[in-house]
């Protein structure tokens, strides 16, 4: 890491690329991706976010501009948290509405 | 671009409000955003469904604010709080997250109740049915066992009638004829020659007779007196009546209902044996009881 961080120190002699950052954040994406944010309108838009931002921070990288890339990753990984956190209250939703109407169904117990 | 009119309202407070205190410049919108999120999440189920994520949130908003406060508006200030708003929303997601796990956590555990009573009652109505089945084994079984004892009965009654048959036997001949079971009592042993009174040993024996038949339940009976051909077929068959009437007579001594009781004279009209021999003739004077006469 001290290594990696020196490495990248000499190399251009500005802020570290954001490497680690980049990761968590596409590892966010995924997770959000996993919970099911494509099939959620509002996740969606977060998860576009997220999507979005990552490909500008990796432009960003390839330009060595790393100081608004690490930016730019967190806000991505933010964002892709929260598409995944109003994923999974989608899903417990439909879960909880699905056993209301299964416990509805029943025929209620006679006596 | 278009500003909403709320974004203004809320840029123009602030301003007011900013240069009123003379404090900090106007904070950018990704702050005022953030702060409303909070707000908002900390005004719903945040607190008490998602404590860690509200809280999670509120640092990331005091980072936000702090950095606002020394650095001003900087691009790392609007990413600060740009991140703040986004985790305020999602301390609010998981509130909510949490909360439709709990209703579903709770409809879950209701339709367990529910099925659990259902179950139970199905339980009920097997047990129920169960039972009447055994109640029906059983009344089926009484029943039975009531023909068991009622055939053992009958059986003994048999046995009992056997018995009694075998004791009459000694002093009688007993055949089971159409028109019934008939004892054959010889003339002999009942009365003295020409007599209608009977003998004391004819007396103990009919009352053996007597008992034997009253255990039988006192069946109807017909008592006829046959003689031989000696003598007058006429004062034959008055002296065979007699001999039946005393016979009769002896049994009602004995308790026997008089009523079930019936006598003929039949005197020498139906000779069982030739009236030509002595023994023949002997064999001929006699009483015959019928019992159940058809």
């Amino acid at each position: 890491m001290l290594l990696f961080l020196l490495a990248g120190l000499l190399a251009c002699g500005g802020a570290p690329s954001p490497v680690d950052q980049l990761a968590a954040s596409q590892a966010a994406v995924r997770a959000a991706e996993e919970a099911g944010g494509d099939k959620d309108p509002e996740a969606l838009l977060y998860l576009k976010l997220a999507r979005e931002s990552l490909d500008k921070a990796k432009a960003l990288m390839e330009a060595k501009d790393n100081e608004p890339a690490a930016r730019l990753l967190k806000k991505a990984e933010a964002d892709a948290d929260l598409a995944r956190g109003l994923a999974r209250k989608l899903t417990a939703e439909a879960e909880a509405e699905e056993a209301k109407q299964v416990l509805a169904k029943i025929k209620p117990a006679t006596n | 671009m278009r500003l909403t009119s709320l974004a203004v309202f809320k840029a123009f407070v602030f301003v007011a409000a900013a240069s009123a205190a003379c404090g900090p410049p106007p904070a950018p919108k990704e702050l005022v955003e953030a702060r409303e999120s909070y707000a908002r999440a900390e005004g719903g189920m945040a607190p008490k469904l998602a404590p860690a994520a509200l809280d999670t949130a509120k640092q990331a908003l005091q980072r936000a604010e702090r950095e606002f406060r020394d650095e001003e508006d900087t691009a790392d200030s609007r990413a600060l709080a740009y991140i703040a708003d986004r985790r305020a929303r999602l301390a609010e997601a998981q509130a909510a997250y949490v909360a439709a796990e709990n209703a579903k956590a709770e409809a879950e555990k209701a339709f367990k109740e529910k099925s659990t009573a259902e179950l139970d009652a199905a339980r009920e109505a097997i047990r129920k049915e169960r039972e009447s089945l055994d109640a029906e084994r059983k009344a089926r079984e009484a029943a039975e066992k009531g023909r068991t004892e009622a055939e053992k009965a009958k059986s003994e009654l048999e046995k009992k009638y056997l018995a009694a048959l075998a004791s009459l036997k000694e002093m009688a001949t007993i055949a089971e004829e159409k028109r019934g079971v008939v004892i054959t009592l010889s003339g002999a042993v009942l009365f003295a020659s020409g007599k209608s009174e009977l003998l004391p040993i004819a007396k103990e024996k009919l009352n053996e007779v007597a008992k034997v038949l009253k255990d039988q339940g006192n069946p109807p009976l017909l008592i006829e007196g046959h003689t031989d051909s000696t003598g007058s077929a006429a004062d034959n068959r008055k002296l065979a009546l007699a001999r039946a009437d005393s016979v009769k007579s002896q049994l009602v001594s004995q308790g026997y209902p008089g009523d079930k009781i019936k006598t003929a004279g039949l005197g020498p009209d139906r000779p069982v044996a030739d009236n030509g021999s002595a023994e023949g003739r002997a064999n001929n004077r006699r009483v015959e009881i019928i019992v159940n006469p058809k």
